[in-house]
């Protein structure tokens, strides 16, 4: 039996409910809504709203219009920063992001956005203090900071509800890329003094793929990444004013939302400290366990309360591609290996170019799935010579 | 589709209609989503339909979530004819 411990790629498998929405959905409201004014239509665009109403009422955000629907967190990101910076602003970021948004970030440098690029420490925590440094360093007062709240590599939580209310104070917009804690840790876009929140909505919301958000607190209104019809206005050559409709056109997708508003319901209904509790249960049995072992380097804070659902790790002379490869090939445990998508966090915490082993438990993943892992990681360590002998 | 007895307001966007929708629901406002006619609009949109007698119940309910809308119309002699959004009749 396959044992999934990549949560943090995307959530598997989904609460029944999640499979149950998605489905009735696209049978009984498979039609396009805010297209059209009949009945159908009105009860898919009903449906619509009412998802943007609990991704709204989940991270504070009062109006839930303000919630723009994605194909996923990397979309809402280039909304996010291709709308709002132009050349000569200047932009705040780590060195712990996913590609998500340090390639946008690179692109938008080539078209003259300063970005300038705070180092972390050795678990990938950045300091408040170097943030608000880099952020009005001589050369000119930042327009954004942009961060991960929760590196997808080693976990670590960003403190975000320190920098969130001194960008308000500063006049300083702040990008948070959810993706890893969106579902995991609280989220309170008022209180945090977050301006936009991108998330997905197939990891810890337990969404279907193919779903991610972008949240705008009042009064941030980007500029569009893309053209295209709305439902309304229709003889106006340019994109509405208004949101979402500013930043979402096209088709949506209508039983994937479905999908994500019973994800969201699952995780309110067990609530946030559940989850936590839950998956910091495992990932301190796996710290343990694999403290135990010869030659295993962990990466990050390397204490669950510290970290988000993700653990990374190494086996000293083995490339952690094979390790993957074997834990996979000969036990049936899927992990991902490698980079994970973010060089730069792979370059902070020292792992490149071979990357780490990165383990992401989720909610339907018990203390057996990380006996049967550690078990597989000792017979691995037991068993040389390797395939790349 | 509108009968004389009726109004019809449009808002900014679809998702403002839908939020309005949802308003006057929750609050137990009779009202329905319906194709704005194409006197009153500029290309395709929504428009919310609710009678003359619950205008002002429903501009109250309306103005307490910031939800006014943008114009409104009502018949006079058979035609729609556009009416200042703080006037009952």
């Amino acid at each position: 039996m396959t044992i999934y411990l990549d949560n943090a790629a995307t959530t598997f498998p989904k609460p029944e409910a999640v499979y149950r929405a998605v489905d009735d959905t696209l049978r009984r409201l498979g039609v396009n809504p805010g297209r059209g004014s009949y009945q159908l239509v009105l009860e898919a665009g009903r449906l619509v709203y009412g998802v943007r109403e609990t991704v709204a009422d989940f991270f504070n955000l009062s109006d839930p219009t303000g919630v723009v629907f994605t194909a996923n967190a990397t979309e809402a990101i280039n909304l996010a920063l291709f709308g709002l910076l132009q050349s000569g602003d200047t932009v705040v970021t780590t060195t712990m992001e996913h590609n998500a948004l340090s390639r946008p970030l690179h692109a938008l440098a080539e078209r003259g956005v300063e970005v300038r690029k705070v180092p972390v420490d050795n678990t990938g925590l950045v300091s408040t203090v170097d943030i608000r440094q880099a952020a009005t360093a001589s050369g000119g007062k930042a327009r954004m900071i942009a961060l991960s709240h929760c590196s997808n590599v080693t976990g670590t939580i960003q403190p975000v509800e320190e920098i969130g209310p001194w960008c308000r104070r500063e006049g300083i917009l702040l990008l948070v890329d959810a993706a890893q804690s969106a579902g995991l840790l609280p989220i309170d876009m008022q209180a945090m003094g977050i301006d936009l929140l991108a998330a997905a909505g197939h990891k810890s919301l337990l969404g279907p793929p193919g779903t991610g958000l972008l949240c705008l607190a009042e009064g941030v209104l980007p500029q569009p990444l893309f053209y295209g019809g709305t439902g309304g206005n229709s003889l106006s050559p340019t994109m509405p004013e208004e949101l979402p409709e500013r930043l979402e056109c096209g088709t949506l997708n209508t039983p994937a939302l479905a999908g994500l508003q019973a994800g969201i319901e699952h995780v309110r209904d067990m609530g946030l400290e559940g989850v936590r509790k839950h998956k910091s249960a495992l990932l301190t049995q796996l710290i343990d366990g694999l403290r135990t072992l010869p030659g295993v380097h962990i990466y990050g804070p390397a204490q669950a309360e510290y970290q988000g659902g993700a653990l990374s790790f190494t086996l000293a002379d083995h490339d952690p591609a094979e390790v993957g490869y074997r834990l996979d090939e000969e036990y049936g445990i899927c992990v991902r290996t490698g980079l994970h998508c973010a060089p730069d966090a792979h370059h902070s915490i020292g792992t490149l170019p071979g990357g780490t082993i990165r383990v992401s438990p989720g909610l339907f993943n018990s203390a057996t799935d990380i006996d049967a892992l550690l078990g597989a990681v000792t017979r691995l360590l037991q068993r040389v010579p390797s395939l790349s002998v | 589709m509108i009968a004389d007895d009726e109004r019809i307001a449009l808002f900014n966007s679809p998702t403002r209609v839908m939020k309005a929708d949802r308003q006057l629901r929750k609050a137990g406002l009779p009202c329905r989503m319906i194709p704005a006619p194409r006197e009153v609009a500029e290309g395709c949109a929504l428009a919310l339909r609710f009678a003359i007698a619950d205008q002002e119940s429903i501009f109250h309910a309306l103005s307490a979530a910031d939800l006014m809308p943008r114009r409104l119309y009502g018949k006079r002699q058979g035609v729609l004819v556009a009416l200042p959004l703080s006037e009952k009749e």
